[in-house]
């Protein structure tokens, strides 16, 4: 499985380091990152995106610094509470990935109106995000991210505001629009059950500032997976392990 | 040791002992209030110069008035007179006719300190300009609209008025310095010194010259006044005037005065100012009768003339107007009488 | 709904105006206060129907004034709060600047500007400029760095550039702060005309104001000021209109 983000030796901070010495590398796969507030995960995924400068160490996307990789179009991003743009309807927003940057090719087949489809929209797709729920603009917040195919996949913690019930539907979703193509996700939530749900590693970030890498769980669960998944006793067992290297 | 003191103080009871005629008793007459409120700002115009005068010199106070100083911004003197907020202000004959004749407003005019019109037109020294007709092709200014004093020299100069430019010029005279005008409305006792001292002289087109009837500035009162308090009306005259007759015998003092009022104006410029009305308020009817007097035979020939050349809209009461009863008793001989 | 609402609005408005008018109808004719000193509005409104030819085009001229110094002046702010949005140390050299303009007093400025530009409708357009200038400038530049900060992250790990972001992100979000700025500034843009027509004009509302006053002719005076405000108040409507079909998205619109 080839590297698409390779971290080495990565510090990183502000006013003083929050992060130091993280080492990480992800292929093909669903890395979660878990942590307490404030261990530094928002800052590894603007570190992964080339946001953010390192103080010490590399970061490499796709083989490139990660400016080239913005340039190339290749970086879905999705946040917390997806800002849609209020003076554009769902279509548009969705649409609004491919009208930047056009110089990079993009692989996306599929059409906006396709994503918005695939996210059970069709009848909102002309309405404006304020006539939205919050997990309805979530949706179109994961559209739009998937709208030009990105090889990488940064979510930070995209479900973290909305309730149960839609967290639920919409981890489903995840898992079902993850299914279909090859891509690396790095997914940050403070949910560690819903850590080990959706991911092949999780990897914790915490400790006294500045944050490290305190351990790696690999979940085992075979995939497809459902709810009742939640059900089993390994899965306890993982989130058990999470949580104590958390500690 | 003795000597001495009695000696400072014959010397104190001498220089105390009044210098002029003696002043009448102030417990015979009850003190009246009364606000003067001077058409502009504090400058040395001579009607407001005669009452700076007589303040500084306690005649108002001779004549059982006490007497608040005021100046006018933008012409509000004109609506706090007719309401009796002010007893006494000043202003242009011309102007208190067209306040009659247009609004009814209850202004009378009482003494007619400014015996010409008090406006003409300047030119720049330099400029090609020599005669009336010279105008034609040319930028002409009028400050808010076009006077009949102008439309009076267009005529009298048979200027071919379609050949004219007329701009409405604001009161700035530097537009006349930077060329932006050719002939701009002045007054006579101020711009023309402004400019010169800018380094730009002017020559002046002054409708007297040509004939044209005008008078200059008035002490005005309203008609209340003149109907329940004339005699007010004539103590404040009297001393006002006796303010006067001091101010054109000893100008530098006269300055003096007004620089107290208009502080940071500049001297040699109040001082042309006042010069140039003291010449505008004397003629032979004032070498006769006053300085102040009044001729209705002027204020008839004003009148038809602001109503031939539009200066008015319709036909006005010069008696409305003005009234001569206060200045004629006033003096004898033409010489100021002092009660 | 809003059609309806607006009536509503509108005949309010008008009634409270009629209860004022009313009033001093009553208060003029009891005292016999005289037309120089405050009008009945009957005269007033009298005046205005004589004269409505001579307010009607007077008040455009003026109208022209400040929509082109609005213009002018909006353009300007635009440009320099784009600049100052862009570098912190260029915000921090305008701005300072910017106060500057703000302080001068613009009743003495008028005059210089019909110094300098003439008399004919420059210094007119300029005056009217120059007053709109700052309110467009602080609210154009605080609405363009009102852009969502993690909105511009995410369009950057797209790899949008400068401009990019600049178009699709940093101008809608100004848009709600420009309108409201708008709404100040075209108001203070037909003040500024005014107040330049008063410097040395033949033509416009503010110099019938002028003459009137000069003359002492309050009816005619405060028609013209009536004038004004009608057109003001138009201007206004407009505005919010225009407001409400652009930013049909904006919460506050929604709400109202």
């Amino acid at each position: 499985m080839s590297v698409a983000i390779a971290l080495h030796n990565v510090s990183a901070g502000y006013q003083g380091p929050v992060l130091r010495d993280i080492d990480l590398e992800v292929g093909n796969e669903v890395v979660a990152v878990v942590g307490r507030s404030g261990s530094g995960k928002t800052t590894l995924l603007r570190l992964i995106a080339g946001l953010i400068e390192p103080t010490a160490g590399t970061v490499d996307l796709l083989g490139v610094a990660p400016a080239v990789a913005r340039r190339r179009k290749r970086i879905g991003f999705v946040a917390q509470d997806a800002r849609l743009h209020p003076w554009r309807t769902v279509r548009e927003n969705v649409t609004l990935p491919l009208e930047v940057n056009r110089n990079a090719r993009t692989n996306g087949h599929v059409t906006p109106e396709e994503w918005v489809a695939r996210m059970g929209l069709s009848e909102a797709i002309d309405a404006y995000p304020h006539q939205l729920s919050g997990g309805m603009r979530q949706r179109v917040a994961l559209a739009r991210s998937l709208v030009i195919d990105p090889e990488v996949l940064l979510m930070d913690e995209p479900l973290a505001s909305l309730d149960e019930l839609t967290r639920e539907d919409l981890r489903d979703e995840l898992l079902r629009l993850w299914e279909g193509r090859a891509r690396s996700v790095v997914y940050v939530t403070h949910d560690i059950e819903e850590a080990v749900f959706l991911a092949d590693r999780v990897v914790v970030i915490g400790g006294q500032r500045p944050g490290r890498v305190r351990g790696e769980v690999r979940i085992t669960l075979a995939r497809p997976r459902t709810k009742a998944v939640r059900r089993e006793g390994r899965f306890h067992d993982l989130v058990e392990r999470v949580r104590t290297l958390l500690a | 040791m003795r000597a001495l003191a009695v000696l400072a103080a014959v010397l104190l009871v001498a220089c105390n002992a009044p210098a002029a005629a003696p002043s009448p008793s102030p417990s015979a007459v009850p003190v009246e209030k009364v606000t003067f409120i001077a058409g502009f700002k504090p400058q040395a115009d001579l009607p407001f110069v005669a009452v700076y005068m007589a303040q500084a010199k306690g005649y108002f106070r001779d004549q059982s008035l006490e007497v608040d100083i005021q100046h006018a911004t933008q012409g509000e003197h004109v609506q706090l007179l007719a309401t009796d907020r002010a007893q006494f202000s000043t202003g242009a004959a011309g102007d208190v006719m067209k306040r009659v004749a247009s609004a009814g407003v209850p202004l009378v005019a009482i003494a007619q300190i400014g015996q010409r019109d008090e406006q003409s037109f300047a030119v720049r020294a330099d400029s090609p300009i020599r005669t009336l007709k010279d105008w034609e092709g040319r930028l002409v200014g009028y400050k808010t609209t076009v006077s009949a004093a102008y439309l009076a020299l267009v005529s009298v100069g048979g200027v071919d008025r379609t050949k004219v430019r007329e701009v409405a010029v604001g009161f700035d005279p530097r537009v006349l310095a930077d060329g932006r005008v050719d002939v701009y409305p002045v007054f006579t006792a101020n711009e023309p010194d402004t400019l010169a001292r800018l380094g730009i002289p002017v020559r002046l087109f002054d409708p007297a010259t040509y004939g044209l009837p005008g008078l200059g500035l008035t002490f005005m009162t309203n008609q209340q006044m003149v109907d329940t308090k004339p005699d007010v009306v004539t103590r404040f005259l009297r001393a006002s005037l006796r303010g006067l007759a001091d101010a054109i015998a000893d100008r530098d003092a006269a300055i003096d005065v007004v620089m107290k009022y208009a502080t940071g104006e500049d001297r040699a410029h109040q001082r042309y100012m006042l010069d140039t009305e003291i010449d505008a308020a004397q003629n032979d009817l004032t070498r006769t009768n006053g300085i102040g007097a009044m001729s209705r035979d002027s204020y008839v020939a004003l009148r038809d003339f602001l109503l031939q050349y539009g200066g008015i809209a319709k036909t006005v009461d010069v008696d409305a107007v003005f009234t001569d009863r206060f200045i004629k008793d006033l003096y004898k001989d033409g010489r100021l009488v002092w009660r | 709904m809003t059609a309806r609402r607006t009536l509503v609005d509108l005949s309010v408005a008008l009634a409270a105006i009629a209860g004022i008018a009313l009033v001093l109808e009553l208060w003029t004719r009891a005292l016999r206060v005289p037309s120089y000193l405050l009008p009945a509005p009957s005269a007033v409104v009298a005046r205005m129907a004589t004269d409505a030819g001579l307010l009607a085009r007077e008040g455009s001229i003026t109208l022209g004034e400040a929509a082109a110094g609005f213009v002018l002046g909006t353009g300007i702010a635009f440009a320099l709060a784009t600049a100052m949005a862009w570098s912190r140390p260029l915000e921090r050299t305008l701005f300072p600047l910017a106060i500057l303009v703000k302080l001068t007093p613009i009743i003495a400025i008028a005059p210089l500007f019909t110094l300098w530009f003439g008399f004919g409708t420059a210094p007119k357009v300029a005056i009217a400029a120059l007053i709109t200038f700052f309110p467009m400038l602080v609210n154009s530049f605080v609405g363009l760095r009102s852009a969502d900060l993690q909105e511009v992250a995410f369009l950057q790990t797209l790899g949008a550039s400068g401009r990019e972001i600049f178009r699709h992100l940093r101008v809608p979000s100004a848009l709600p702060y420009l309108f409201s700025g708008a709404r100040i500034s075209l108001n203070l843009a037909l003040i500024g005309a005014v107040i330049g027509e008063w410097t040395g004009a033949d033509r416009g509302l503010g110099r019938v104001i002028f003459v009137a006053n000069a003359n002492l002719d309050l009816t005619i005076l405060f028609g013209a000021v009536l004038v004004l405000a009608a057109i003001g108040i138009a201007a206004n409507a407009l505005v919010g209109a225009a407001e409400r079909r652009v930013l049909h998205w904006h919460p506050i619109a929604v709400a109202t």
